[in-house]
């Protein structure tokens, strides 16, 4: 089973078709579950892998558009820098909203470094539970590891 | 209608727009539909069975391409909207107090505007919904109600041009 075939193509395709704005698209294909979990069972480099194949103009298919920008919002709830340096890997310029995604991400992420203190060093995808929020995210991958480890 | 291409790297394009004061407002011309976005909005219209679908469907515009740029472009930068409703008198309209001609803004709870249209009938009571049309996404334009699209209708705001200098 290949690394998208468990998106909810539906969802994410109708975010896609009525998105008026990068960050509408943004926002909203940050709040799918399947996306969320795509994050959590993918590496980063799986999803630059995927991102390259699904967008090379050779073997590129019009129904991966919409998944190739939930591929790159998998990455979104990485740990800042990682995620940052991965989107790096990503030609962007293969999607219309390609950069604005990274811009919006690089503008809207908290560093939240505060992960490991007191808890673990987790750099596993992080801001699960904080999708719709750039405010609190630390304190909720906090919750979330310390949960982990039976912390709580 | 142009052709359906899947071009090898993004196709767009921008023009001159300014405000009424000559601020420049960033803009985007998309030039083609993917033949799979046409198949599934298709698809997705039978979802909102008393809206008018407009034919036939372009990408060059968006919804604030519509509202505020007379199709010409598609507007997707939120600052641009803001200096575009100061710079062009836009003042918020009460909701007993709209008309047809007015627009109409969708916010998110983070203040970002998600979509607008252009009211086309006075809102009707009891439940103060108006008739609009709005583009949705890149692709047709709909005649709706305003509480029946794809964006959240409980954060609109209406405006209308009140001041010429």
């Amino acid at each position: 089973m290949g690394l998208i075939d468990r998106l909810d193509t539906k969802e994410i395709n109708s975010v896609y078709l009525f998105a008026n704005t990068p960050k509408y698209l943004y926002r909203h294909l940050r709040h799918i579950q399947s996306v969320q979990e795509l994050s959590q069972r993918a590496t980063l480099q799986n999803l630059v892998d995927e991102y390259t194949k699904i967008t090379s103009p050779i073997a590129r298919s019009s129904e991966d558009i919409a998944a190739a920008y939930a591929l790159l919002i998998a990455v979104t709830f990485w740990e800042y820098q990682e995620a940052l340096a991965a989107l790096g890997k990503f030609d962007l310029s293969r999607l219309e909203w390609g950069n604005d995604m990274k811009d919006i991400f690089r503008t809207n992420a908290p560093i939240n470094t505060m992960v490991g203190i007191g808890a673990q060093a987790s750099i596993r995808p992080c801001n699960l539970e904080a999708t719709g929020s750039s405010t609190s995210t630390a304190s909720y991958e906090y919750t979330r590891n310390n949960r982990k480890e039976g912390k709580t | 209608m142009r052709a359906i291409t899947i071009p090898n790297k993004p196709h767009y394009t921008d023009i001159t727009l300014h405000t009424r004061i000559r601020h420049a407002i960033p803009n985007s011309q998309s030039h083609a539909f993917h033949s799979y976005e046409k198949r599934q909005f298709l698809a997705l219209e039978g979802r909102f069975d008393k809206a008018v679908f407009r034919d036939p469907p372009n990408p060059i515009y968006n919804c604030h391409g519509l509202t505020f740029a007379s199709r010409r472009t598609a507007i997707t930068d939120n600052d641009a909207l803001q200096t575009v409703l100061n710079d062009d008198g836009y003042h918020e309209v009460a909701v007993a107090d709209v008309l047809p001609g007015d627009i109409i803004l969708y916010y998110h709870e983070d203040g970002d505007v998600e979509h607008s249209g252009v009211v086309i009938s006075k809102p009707e009571s009891p439940l103060k919904i108006p008739c609009v049309l709005s583009k949705w996404g890149r692709f047709k334009e709909v005649v709706h109600y305003a509480n029946d699209c794809p964006y959240d209708f409980r954060n609109v705001k209406y405006y209308r041009v009140t001041e010429w200098d």
